[in-house]
């Protein structure tokens, strides 16, 4: 995962990963323009990271791959949510947006 | 099903690599393209397009091993391909890995029989059940011991009113004359209460032990042997079980056998015995009827506790008996496990511990240093291994796993010098120093131990080398490797490190040898006053009923002397209650007039007029024994100059009357206990070797038949053939008397007093050799490893005119600065170190300069011989040859 321009918790390119996935498969750079895209380039995923965490969560049975054809007409390996990524991406929502809401108070507090 | 498709995930990673690692090379190759793709319709040109993608993707390697990295299993694949690698690497190189090997198996194979040799005599040497509760106990009075054997109704109090044991049993010891084949053997028999051998849990080998029916008072005798007796006596034939056999002139059956460990007592044979209140133990020794009681401590019980239980039982014995519960008494309870092994021995064999630790500290700075110089050899392999995507933890535990496979083949090789050295070791260690009931063996604990050790060794062996390429940059590692022209300075000092500790280890193993060494000569050294091989001793055990009185005994003993004084070669013959250098009987002495001291701490003999010729003790003042005053069993006594000192200082002694508190029980000691001194002898040793005499008294063995007499003869050289004498006569006077162990004093020392440092002096200097062969192998190998990295400076020092005695000169100096830096803080340390063999050690200092000094010069002998050799090697390089070859 990249350092720059922001740190990232540990579990959430997890989660990001997984968001991005929900909306249909995608390979491994579609993922990771997804995410800058969406983040309006705060994240910027890495190959380093990116497939790491990929084989990892198909290791986990929550994505799983096959070959197919890009847009143009490239063999690339797709990506896509299997039933128990699904559970965990809602899972991971919820726990996420506690914590962000959590910290939203705080920060209005002090 | 997650669980499933874990487990699936995890063997697919683990066997099907080919597909697995295919599959993700297409992903990472087809990842670059679809980069290459973006960038080319962002309009770059073809060439920068693919260096951007490159760049982004950053190293297709790198992503593949960090994909790897966290695969499930994958901790497990690549630690088995660590492995193959390792071996393939060690077999690469087959006389790093013996030389490596050998190492670490003298190391480990040392540590390994040491520890076999405590776990089985220290820490686990007894067989019973529940062996760490079980406890004796004794009586001391004022800090002095008094007494671990006590009466009947003592022992019978203890074991009906205490509270704080599970049980308890007693045992007296008594002389039993064993007849069969028309021999009489004697041996040692211990008559047991019931219940004894199921308290102790062991099972006979064959046959059976006591029932309640044994015990009865009318029950037909019946007996038990251990299995020592079965072996030396009927060779070990099971048709011996119930026969009858005369034993103290008794026919008993043999009912059962005991197996080898079961030495309760260190007895020989075992015997029924039902104690009540006040029956009178017939048994041996000056008192009779002690019995020695032990049991089991209740779980959770203190030896204090019980000390605290049988305190207040004991507290009326000291009414009615007062030699055994002297005023202001305290009993002392003691587990089996706390003091198994005589003192001196337990001390020794820690010493070992400490050497033996020393010595694998020794190897692994060996092993370490040899791992050290491959991994500078091997710094290319590295850089090549961490640009293709190994993280510096892969390359370090690789060194790990290479260090692990060396102790692990080391392992096996020292477990195999481990169990050949134990059966040297068991055959060095003096008989009486462990329990007879302990068995020393290579067991799975030492296998453990072992294994333990081998792990030490391994993060000891490998954490120079893995450190070293931690720090390593992989590019000038690329760039220099192999070519360097000097050492790499870091590297070097952590080598030349371990090469000065090295030789400081050895320096402080060597010193304790040679310690021990010189407190040995000096013990062999001792001046008895006589030559030991040629006084001989034999212990004679009479049948009970012929020579009961004082008197019958006397006039035996005379007839023997008679005829042995006839005998060719024999200077003196005397019969003696104890041996030099040892006195048993112990009394308090009380000098008519003077307040009675409470201090047993005068020796006693009781013997004839013979004595103090056959022991060459000069007489200084008064009068020896006449065998008159023998004969009529006079009331006199002689003592020694150290009892003259004690009682009357510079007065004149001779015609003083004493009395001996101790002796007063005995039922024929004379009604007027007060004894004459007639004469003052020179002082000789009564408390062993190492320890000046203590007050001493010699009475006429006349004067009681309580106290056993044995024999002690001398003669011109040393004649063994007399020992066949004595037991010719005695047979002729009366075939009953049992002639038991006989042979010269010279004998008895050896095994009492030699035996114990002969044993520490053949390990710790087998370690010590072991220690300094290794020393040698590792200044050998630094030296010609910096030898080797510095040829090309050598070369160009002799292209310049250096002449070879100066380039000897140069390796010379770098080499004996190490080993005389080592020599210094080993001479530093055993200073300080040598005072835990303090008791190991005796007639020298622990710090004695001589031989601080000469092992000083040995090591750096030893050191600058390992040195020459590359050095003359340094000297013959051709600068032609060494300068071409940059």
């Amino acid at each position: 995962m990249s350092a720059e321009p922001t740190t990232l918790l540990q579990g959430t390119l997890d989660l990001l990963i997984l968001k991005s996935l929900s909306t249909g498969e995608m390979h491994g750079l579609g993922i990771s323009r997804r995410i800058e895209q969406i983040t309006g380039g705060t994240f910027i995923v890495k190959p380093g990271s990116l497939f790491p965490a990929l084989h990892r969560m198909e290791d986990e049975g929550w994505i799983s791959s096959f070959w197919g054809d890009s847009e143009n007409n490239r063999r690339a390996k797709y990506y896509r949510l299997t039933k128990p990524g699904r559970r965990q991406l809602d899972a991971e929502t919820r726990r996420w947006s506690r914590i962000s809401l959590a910290i939203a108070r705080v920060l209005e507090v002090s | 099903m997650p669980l499933f498709a874990k487990a699936r995930s995890f063997f697919r990673n683990l066997f099907s690599t080919l597909h697995v690692e295919a599959d993700l090379d297409a992903e990472v190759r087809s990842h670059l393209q679809l980069l290459i793709d973006e960038n080319l319709r962002a309009g770059m040109p073809r060439a920068e397009a693919e260096r951007a993608a490159r760049l982004a993707l950053g190293g297709a390697e790198q992503v593949k091993e960090q994909v790897r990295d966290q695969r499930r299993g994958n901790w497990l694949r690549s630690v088995l391909a660590d492995v193959r690698y390792a071996l393939r690497q060690l077999r690469k190189s087959p006389g790093f890995t013996s030389v490596a090997v050998l190492t670490l198996a003298l190391g480990i194979g040392a540590n390994t029989a040491i520890y076999s040799t405590v776990d089985g005599a220290l820490l686990h040497p007894y067989p019973y059940k529940y062996a760490e509760r079980l406890a004796t106990f004794t009586v001391f009075a004022a800090d002095q011991f008094r007494a671990w054997r006590f009466p009947a109704r003592a022992f019978v109090d203890f074991e009906e009113r205490n509270q704080t044991f599970d049980d308890m049993f007693g045992l007296v010891y008594r002389e039993v004359r064993l007849t069969s084949n028309n021999r009489t053997d004697e041996f040692s028999g211990g008559s047991i209460t019931p219940g004894t051998f199921e308290s102790l849990g062991i099972a006979p080998l064959i046959g059976r032990t006591f029932t309640v029916e044994d015990f009865r008072p009318a029950a037909p005798p019946v007996f038990v042997i251990g299995y020592r007796l079965w072996t030396t006596l009927f060779d070990r034939d099971p048709n011996v079980l119930g026969a009858t056999y005369t034993l103290n002139g008794t026919r008993m059956t043999l009912v059962g056998i005991m197996p080898a460990r079961f030495q309760i007592g260190g007895c020989d044979l075992w015997l029924p015995l039902d104690i009540t209140r006040d029956m009178f133990v017939p048994g041996a020794g000056i008192q009779s009827n002690e019995i020695w009681t032990v049991g089991h401590l209740k779980a959770g019980v203190s030896p204090e506790t019980a000390a605290a239980d049988l305190q207040v039982i004991a507290a009326p014995f000291e009414k009615d008996d007062p030699i055994y519960f002297p005023p202001h008494f305290k009993i002392v309870v003691n587990t089996f496990n706390s003091e198994p092994v005589d003192h001196d021995f337990k001390l020794g064999l820690l010493a070992l511990m400490a050497a033996v630790v020393m010595l694998l500290l020794i190897a692994c700075s060996n092993v370490a240093n040899l791992l050290l110089a491959r991994a500078t050899a091997r710094e290319r392999e590295f850089g090549i291994r961490s640009a293709l995507g190994a993280s510096r933890g892969r390359i370090v535990r690789q060194l790990f796993v290479e260090s692990f496979a060396l102790a692990s083949a080391g392992c096996a090789l020292g477990c195999l010098f481990a169990f050949c050295g134990l059966k040297a070791m068991i055959a060095l260690i003096p008989s009486g120093t462990i329990p007879l009931e302990a068995a020393i063996r290579l067991d799975p604990a030492a296998l453990v131990f072992s294994l333990g050790v081998t792990i030490f060794t391994t993060i000891a062996c490998g954490v120079a080398p893995a450190v070293h390429a931690f720090f390593t940059d992989p590019q000038i590692a690329l760039s220099t490797a192999g070519k360097s022209t000097s050492v790499n300075s870091r590297q070097g000092k952590l080598r030349s490190a371990l090469v000065v500790a090295e030789v400081a280890l050895s320096i402080v193993l060597t010193i304790c040898s040679g310690l021990i060494l010189r407190s040995l000569f000096a013990l062999q050294n001792v001046n008895l006053g006589f030559n030991p091989s040629t006084v001989l001793y034999a212990q004679i055990s009479l049948p009970e009923g012929r020579y009961d009185s004082a008197e019958q005994k006397a006039i035996l003993f005379r007839k023997v002397l008679e005829r042995l004084a006839q005998l060719p070669g024999v200077i003196a013959a005397t019969e003696a209650s104890s041996y030099p250098p040892h006195t048993w009987g112990w009394t308090t002495v009380a000098v008519r007039g003077q307040i009675p001291p409470l201090n047993r701490n005068t020796a006693s003999i009781m013997c004839t007029e013979g004595y103090f010729q056959a022991l060459n003790r000069p007489l200084l003042r008064g009068a020896l024994f006449t065998p008159m005053d023998i004969d009529s069993a006079r009331r006199v006594v002689v003592v020694n100059q150290t009892f003259v000192r004690d009682h009357f200082g510079e007065e004149n002694p001779i015609g003083r009357q004493v009395r001996f508190s101790d002796y007063e029980t005995l039922v024929d000691w004379p009604r007027d206990p007060y004894f004459e001194i007639i004469g003052v002898v020179a002082d000789g040793h009564n408390s062993g070797l190492q320890d000046s005499a203590r007050p001493e008294i010699y009475l006429p063995a006349s004067i009681t038949s309580a106290v056993p007499g044995n024999l002690l003869v001398r003669t011109n050289i040393r004649q063994l053939s007399i020992l066949q004498q004595i037991r010719i006569q005695f047979a002729q006077l009366d075939p009953n008397i049992a002639v038991g162990e006989t042979g010269t004093i010279a004998t008895l020392l050896q095994h009492d007093y030699f035996a114990g440092p002969r044993f520490l002096l053949v390990t710790l200097c087998s370690f010590a050799g072991i220690a300094l062969l290794l020393v040698a192998a590792g200044v050998f190998s630094l030296i010609s490893y910096s030898v080797a990295l510095q040829t090309h400076e050598i070369g160009i020092r002799m292209a310049l005119g250096a002449r070879p005695a100066q380039v000897l000169t140069l390796v010379l100096t770098n080499g004996t600065r190490l080993i005389l830096a080592g020599i210094a803080i080993g001479l530093v340390t055993s200073y300080f170190l040598t005072r835990i063999l303090a008791h190991q050690v005796w007639g020298v200092s622990p710090t004695d300069p001589p031989t601080f000094a000469a092992v000083a010069l040995l090591v750096l002998l030893v050191g600058a011989l390992a040195c020459y050799v590359p050095a003359r090697r340094a000297t013959r390089v051709d600068p032609l040859v060494a300068l071409r070859y940059e």
